[in-house]
């Protein structure tokens, strides 16, 4: 009896969700718009290309474990000091030839779930580069075009090891924004574009993973750091102006990823926020060309000008209003890659320890946590899983 | 001054009196003209201000009571997102302000500043005036700024108050009419001025104006930029809102005065040159023969006796000349006899002198010869004797003679000075060195000039000139005194000066004293003082006596330095 | 099923230990950091999706846990929160300025009890997908995306027996089994494999009435599935639609399967539910190219992933959107309804 099993292919495949009675349909093109505009295709969103063209040898899953992925088994010596990695097998190249490196071997000491979960980063990703400059990966999607911040097309590859995806390509346009998306949905220009606030129609919500944030140079003191956060109505934000998308949050990583995110203070306290003032005057910056991220700016300068602080819009500011994307489904890894981004030590302990010192001199002041929101086409499905996403065909 | 330049003074001043006088004359009445004119079109434009004001702040009325009547406006919820909801009304209104507010002025929207919903309306707005009827004026902030604006409020059936209105800016200017040359601006804050193109460089020039210090402003450092202002604050309930003010430039006024400087100068000054012209002219006929007389007198006045005024003319000048060359050849005539008479008279004393100074040797000559012949007549022997004697006697009165008439021959041949540099101090200490056992018991006080007094000079005629200043001064003071002997640089020249303490000369004596033969001694030839004038003379020196009776006297030799 | 019985029991309480043994740990770290005379005074909030009975269990729990008897006590307030994430929930405890947090991970529910439906009765539920499922007594033969299990029955409950792999690695897979006394047959996308039912192995060839890597039925054009009843063929297309002769069904799902029933054949047919949506089996009559519908929907927890035609039922795959897991069930038709 010949007994072979891939465990992770069990696992992979639970992943995959058919339709509730409607067979997916292969074929056809997804047309996806964006605002950002990223240079190399490493840059591509995570969130939704993360693994669509170059894949990590373990995989976090909706519990936020580390799963196999393109290493289907590893194993390590009594030391637990080195680790043989076995990579999956019947894995092609989107260039055609057969990725085989046998077994990968490296020496790490860290423990195992560390390795793991660094191993899960998209920057960890296995990229093979060519001679030629070429890039090329194992993912169900390879680059068919690539135009540098205009638009990248992107191919089935038809033998993906996880099987081929339902569709046949799949074509980004950068840079458009929110409005022109919102049009191109409308006549048909676009099958999945990004929205700030819940649409009418087809729409898939996230759940919060991008955080809404003050960011303070060190330059500013840290009596005003902490006059401007005791000043803002969150609250009033929250109601009006993100019409209660997302949660009020006062924690870096969401509740639906740490669980203690309430922990955090988020209120407001408009008289010791005057009496910290000492009628501060700092230059605040936000994107003026997002019509919501103005509105926003606009509302967290007239609460701290009630505190007696004057946030004086401008290009460059020692206070800015920035959103961070929760990075992966680990807190550990969350953490991590947010210290990085906002270039401030993490300290040891654990997790709550490592977020409460993060935010303890309010150089960062975590306003809401924000879902991602998609508006589309009812004609797609599965989204936003690209190698599972399906679009029907033309109704006559 | 010459007569001539105070004459050319008095005619320009003249000229350029009567001009100026004129010009500003002329200038000042055309200033009062303009003011005038532009004082009524200022006052016109500001009338024309008050009403276009109350005309803007009715459409303003009738627009905020529209949009408080207007269903979407009352179907602006307190949440959700119409916070923004204001701003599409606004634009629909042409509205720069439009908030819509809860009963209790809490910002349901706002069309300037969304950011602010929830909060209290914040506009500079007197209670009363919310239930005013007509639009009004009132501050307005904004993110950076504050505004000026005429505004409106109205209460909507549903209990909402909506306020709104327009900014006052440079648009409202442009509906002015204005003439050319002037303009309206809008003073809303020391650094916040406009006119109808936008806002106004260099606001702070205005400062003065605002504190009634004057009512011209000069923008510039061209006189011709200034601008005559009026104003018409704009008030409510008390405070100053901003203030409207008329501006007429100066420029044309200010072009027609500088022109009618112009013209004033250029007339002036071609008067003046003309006036000179003719001036010169005319004081050539009058001031060339003056001159020419000055001239001659000054010829005269140097020794030219020859000299003569020309006579050009028969007027007062004419006969002026005349009377200057009358007067000079009279005086030439009295100078000639004069000097005749001096030189007979000096003759005579010349010949008394020498008759007396011959007469002594010649007496006792006389004598001799007589007692030769009586002699004759006696013994040989004693005729030897006295043929003896009176050979020896004959032959010293003969020598003596000689000595006489050699010193007359002497001061008679005194040769022509042979100048060469001399140091008058080196020549002094020779002198004293020479007479220095003369003096004797004369006390001596020598006090030259610091270093080397050179003057062109005879030294050996200067030595014997000096030599017989010594010699008088000796002989002036028999009973013993002191010789005094100074050098000292003068003014082109050096001065020498000898004094003894004597029994002095009355002035008499002073003034005979260089007359040849003039003597106070008993026994000299009287030449001496006489030689040292000539030398004096002849090095065109001067020489001069100053005494008093027992005073002593002291003569000063003053020599020029060159020779010509 | 008295068996069962015990079983769901042993389950309960095994879970119910593990909530309370969380809600103990934190209340032991708690007690830790409580000086002697100090008593706790606790107050609790949820914020997670755990049912009542459960949060007044582990408050219970922690209660019993921190509490002590003491002279001149000296209370002090405790919050006791209930809070989740991703990998489950967490239990936190605020007091003077401290915290302290402890996870609590409910394992993996089976499933309380059997449904049983009229007329869907669930034959077999795995994690994998199940591609196609032949029961034959005592013995079961399960084709899912790893090949081929041969389960058996021993008191009343099926454990696999010997297993053959025939791997297929197709998004959306498909399969079909067929068994003759000795052999089977197992229809893969592209691969077509035989082998001996005694003893488990399968040999596999390229060839199929599947289209190779797709979802397809291998024709011109490709088909999702069809159905024949007398002369009348129905086929569910890849573009939404079933097509019965020239006429078009607009509102069907993609798997038909004629079973037979005390009236004739009849075709079920899945439902064009909405996406994540719980899917229902219905069954029509075809009379002159006009479908009409003749039962009530039967409903299913997911979507149903495969839907076979058996003798006189029909065998039905659903993806059960709670559990995860892939349930088949034997869909019989009852005429008494």
């Amino acid at each position: 009896m010949r007994l072979r099993r891939i465990a992770a292919a069990s696992l992979l495949v639970c992943v995959i969700r058919t339709d509730a009675a409607r067979r997916p349909r292969y074929g056809g093109e997804l047309r996806i718009d964006t605002r950002a505009t990223p240079q190399d295709p490493e840059s591509l969103d995570p969130q939704i290309f993360s693994s669509a063209v170059f894949e990590t040898l373990v995989k976090l899953d909706d519990h936020g474990d580390p799963q196999p992925w393109l290493a289907a088994s590893w194993t390590h010596d009594k030391s637990r000091k080195r680790w043989v990695f076995t990579p999956r097998a019947n894995v092609v190249l989107q260039n055609g030839s057969p990725w085989s490196p046998g077994p990968i071997e490296f020496a790490d000491d860290r423990p195992i779930g560390e390795i793991l979960r660094d191993l899960a980063r998209p920057r960890n990703a296995i990229v093979i580069r060519g001679p030629d400059g070429s890039i090329t990966g194992t993912g169900p999607f390879r680059i068919a075009m690539w135009e540098p911040g205009k638009s990248v097309t992107l191919a089935a590859q038809e033998n993906y090891w996880g099987g081929r995806p339902f569709l046949d390509a799949i074509h980004v346009t950068m840079g458009r924004s929110l409005r022109e998306q919102a049009i191109d949905l409308e006549v048909d220009g676009a099958d999945v574009i990004e929205s700030a606030l819940r649409p009418r129609g087809l729409s898939y919500v996230s759940p919060p993973v991008a955080v809404l944030a003050l960011e303070f140079d060190d330059r500013v003191a840290p009596a005003a750091r902490q006059a401007v956060a005791l000043s803002i109505d969150r609250a009033a934000i929250y109601n009006v102006l993100l019409q209660k998308n997302g949660e009020i949050s006062g924690a870096l990583l969401p509740r639906w990823l740490t669980g203690y995110s309430f922990l955090f203070p988020a209120g407001r306290d408009l008289a010791r926020a005057k009496q910290l003032a000492a009628n501060a005057t700092l230059n605040f910056s936000y994107d003026r060309n997002d019509a919501l991220m103005r509105a926003i700016g606009e509302r967290i300068a007239v609460n701290a000008a009630e505190a007696g602080v004057v946030l004086r819009p401008a290009a460059r500011g020692e206070v800015q209003l920035i959103t961070l994307t929760v990075p992966a489904r680990d807190v550990r890894t969350s953490l991590e890659d947010i210290a990085a981004m906002l270039k401030l030590p993490l300290s040891a302990g654990s997790p709550f320890e490592q977020e409460r010192a993060l935010l303890a001199d309010s150089r960062v002041v975590p306003l809401f946590h924000l879902p991602r929101i998609w508006a589309m086409n009812p004609r797609v499905h599965n989204w936003p899983k690209l190698a599972d996403v399906w679009i029907e065909t033309e109704k006559k | 001054m010459t007569f001539r330049t105070k004459l050319l003074l008095i005619s320009s001043f003249t000229i350029a009196g009567a001009v100026a006088l004129v010009t500003g004359a002329v200038a000042v009445s055309v200033r009062r003209a303009f003011e005038r004119a532009d004082a009524e079109r200022r006052g016109a434009l500001l009338d024309q201000f008050r009403r276009q004001l109350v005309a803007r702040g009715d459409e303003i009325t009738r627009e905020v009571e529209q949009a408080a009547q207007s269903p979407a406006v009352q179907q602006i919820a307190a949440s959700a997102a119409e916070y923004d909801a204001a701003q599409a009304e606004a634009q629909q209104d042409s509205l720069d302000f439009l908030d819509v507010l809860q009963p209790d002025l809490t910002i349901i929207s706002s069309a300037h500043w969304p950011a602010r919903f929830g909060y209290k309306n914040d506009w500079d707005i007197a209670p009363a005036d919310w239930t005013a009827e007509k639009a009004f004026l009132a501050r307005i902030p904004m993110p950076d700024a504050t505004a000026t604006a005429l505004v409106a409020a109205r209460r909507g059936p549903s209990g909402k108050i909506v306020v709104g209105g327009r900014r006052l800016n440079p648009e409202f200017l442009k509906s002015l009419g204005m003439a050319p040359g002037m303009r309206a601006l809008l003073w809303l804050a020391p650094d916040e001025v406009l006119d109808a193109q936008g806002p106004v460089s260099d606001p702070q020039k205005l400062a003065s104006l605002m504190q009634g210090k004057s009512n011209v402003v000069q923008w510039t450092r061209d006189r011709a930029s200034a601008e005559a202002f009026q104003t018409l604050p704009l008030m409510q309930n008390g405070k100053t809102m901003g203030v409207l003010l008329a501006g007429t430039s100066l420029r044309e006024q200010i072009g027609l005065e500088q022109a009618i400087l112009w013209i004033g100068l250029s007339v002036g000054g071609s008067g003046i040159v003309i006036g000179v012209l003719l001036g010169w002219w005319t004081t050539e006929r009058i001031t060339r023969p003056v001159e020419r007389l000055a001239a001659a007198a000054r010829a005269v006045e140097h020794g030219d006796w020859s000299a003569r005024a020309e006579v050009a003319s028969r007027d007062e000048i004419g006969e002026l000349a005349q009377a200057f060359n009358r007067m000079t050849e009279q005086i030439l005539e009295q100078r000639e006899r004069a000097l005749q008479a001096e030189r007979v008279a000096a003759w005579r004393e010349l010949a008394r002198r020498l008759a007396h100074e011959l007469k002594n040797p010649l007496f006792p000559l006389q004598i001799t010869i007589e007692n030769l012949q009586r002699a004759r007549e006696r013994s040989t022997a004693e005729f030897d004797e006295v043929f003896r004697e009176s050979t020896a006697t004959l032959l010293a009165e003969l020598a003596n003679l000689k000595t006489i008439i050699g010193r007359f021959s002497d001061f008679a041949r005194m040769p022509a000075p042979h100048f060469e540099p001399v140091d008058v101090n080196e020549t002094v200490r020779g002198v004293m060195k020479l007479y220095d056992a003369r003096l004797g018991a004369i006390g001596r006080r020598i006090e030259l000039e610091n270093g080397e007094l050179k003057i062109r000079a005879d030294g050996e005629q200067l030595r014997r000139a000096i030599g017989n200043l010594v010699l008088n001064a000796i002989d002036a003071m028999p009973a013993g005194g002191t010789l005094a002997i100074t050098t000292a640089r003068i003014e082109n020249g050096a001065r020498l000066s000898v004094s003894d303490t004597g029994q002095g000369l009355t002035e008499e004596e002073c003034a005979r004293l260089f007359t040849p033969y003039y003597t106070t001694k008993q026994h000299g030839t009287g030449l001496g003082l006489a030689i040292v004038q000539s030398v004096v003379s002849d090095h065109r020196g001067k020489i001069s006596v100053a005494s008093e009776p027992g005073r002593g006297a002291t003569f000063i030799i003053d020599l020029p330095e060159m020779q010509p | 099923m008295a068996r069962a019985f015990w079983l769901i029991l042993f389950v309960s309480t095994v879970r119910a230990d593990a909530l309370e043994d969380a809600a103990r740990a934190l209340a032991r770290s708690v007690v830790a950091q409580l000086a002697p005379n100090e008593i706790a005074r606790v107050s609790v909030r949820n914020l997670s999706s755990l049912a009542r009975a459960d949060v007044a269990r582990a408050q219970l729990a922690f209660e019993q846990t921190v509490a002590k008897r003491v002279r001149d006590a000296s209370p002090i307030e405790i919050a006791l929160t209930i809070s989740e994430n991703i990998r489950g929930f967490l239990f936190i405890a605020d007091f003077k300025g401290m915290i302290e947090m402890e996870p609590y991970t409910p394992a993996v529910d089976l499933p309380a009890r059997f449904s049983m439906v009229l007329s869907k009765r669930l034959l077999w539920q795995q994690a994998d997908p199940v591609l196609d499922l032949i029961v034959m007594n005592d013995q079961m033969l399960v084709l899912d995306i790893s090949g081929v299990t041969r389960n058996e029955r021993r008191e009343g409950k099926w454990s696999p027996a010997e297993s053959a792999a025939a791997p297929s690695s197709v998004r959306d897979p498909r399969g079909r089994l067929t068994i003759t006394e000795t052999t089977l047959t197992a229809d893969l996308p592209g691969l077509t494999c035989h082998g001996d039912l005694r003893a488990l192995a399968l040999n596999c060839a390229p060839g199929s009435v599947f289209s190779a890597g797709r979802n397809t039925f291998e024709a011109q054009p490709p088909f999702f599935s069809d159905a024949q009843i007398g002369n009348t063929r129905l086929v569910a297309m890849p573009d939404g639609r079933t097509y019965i002769n020239d006429v078009v069904i607009e509102n069907w799902g993609s798997d038909l399967a004629v079973m037979a029933t005390c009236v004739g054949p009849r075709v079920a047919v899945t439902g064009a539910a909405g996406r994540d949506a719980n899917d229902s089996i219905t069954l029509y009559d075809v009379i002159q190219s006009v479908a009409i519908r003749v039962s009530d929907p039967v409903q299913f927890p997911g979507p149903v992933t495969a839907l076979w035609p058996r003798q006189d039922s029909a065998l039905a795959v659903v993806h059960n959107l709670t559990t995860r897991q892939y349930e088949a069930y034997e869909i019989t038709a009852d005429c008494s309804r």
